[in-house]
């Protein structure tokens, strides 16, 4: 699975911690997702979509691979 | 994961006393020496491996400072890898051993060994999978 969040944190201009702190996780968290090191759960690929305000799909999407 | 099965942590605080569990052993130790006290050869290996057992239970249960999703994962992980491990040593003992003496199992091996073995499989693995997400970082 590949995902576009460091892209989406880009364009919002904030910081891993940041978001780390929206969403209830570690900042190694989500520098571990960035770089397609862990998977996150259902709930927490949810609450990264509501604070970019843009569906699940739109971050994480299946390679190949998957 | 299900909030109604989350297994109970200890709070960081704590921490010390995983560490002074193993340096116990050698204060008793010393303290039968000193006293002295009378204590079978037998015990001593066994008075290792239980506070090393319980030191180590207690550095793997310790709370991380962000008990997050990813860390649960590395805990659960961790715990596989943990009786994976320990059943491959205690396989490879039995065989070892039968191989060798013609019994399946041999004196040094107790249940605080085995306690011993698990959590510390358990906390190496932990360590090491924290280890590798700092790492990946860099």
């Amino acid at each position: 699975m590949k995902n576009s969040l460091k892209v989406e944190r880009a364009k919002k201009d904030i910081t891993q911690q940041q978001l780390a702190e929206e969403v209830g996780v570690s900042r190694q968290t989500i520098n571990s997702i960035e770089k397609n090191k862990y998977v996150p759960s259902t709930v927490l690929s949810l609450k990264i979509a509501r604070y970019f305000d843009v569906s699940v799909n739109d971050i994480f999407q299946l390679t190949e691979e998957d | 994961m299900n909030d109604e099965f989350r297994y109970p942590l200890i709070p960081r605080k704590w921490r010390w006393l995983g560490f002074t569990m193993f340096g116990m052993p050698f204060i008793i130790l010393a303290l039968a020496i000193v006293l002295p006290l009378e204590f079978p050869q037998e015990a001593v290996s066994d008075l290792f491996y239980a506070f090393w057992a319980i030191g180590f239970g207690i550095l793997i249960s310790v709370r991380e400072k962000q008990e997050d999703e990813m860390v649960q994962q590395m805990r659960l992980k961790a715990f596989q890898m943990g009786v994976f491990f320990l059943m491959a040593g205690v396989i490879a003992t039995i065989c070892i051993n039968l191989i060798r003496t013609g019994s399946l199992l041999s004196d040094w091996f107790s249940g605080f060994t085995v306690i011993w073995l698990l959590h510390t499989y358990i906390y190496a693995t932990f360590q090491y999978l924290k280890w590798k997400s700092k790492q990946d970082e860099e």
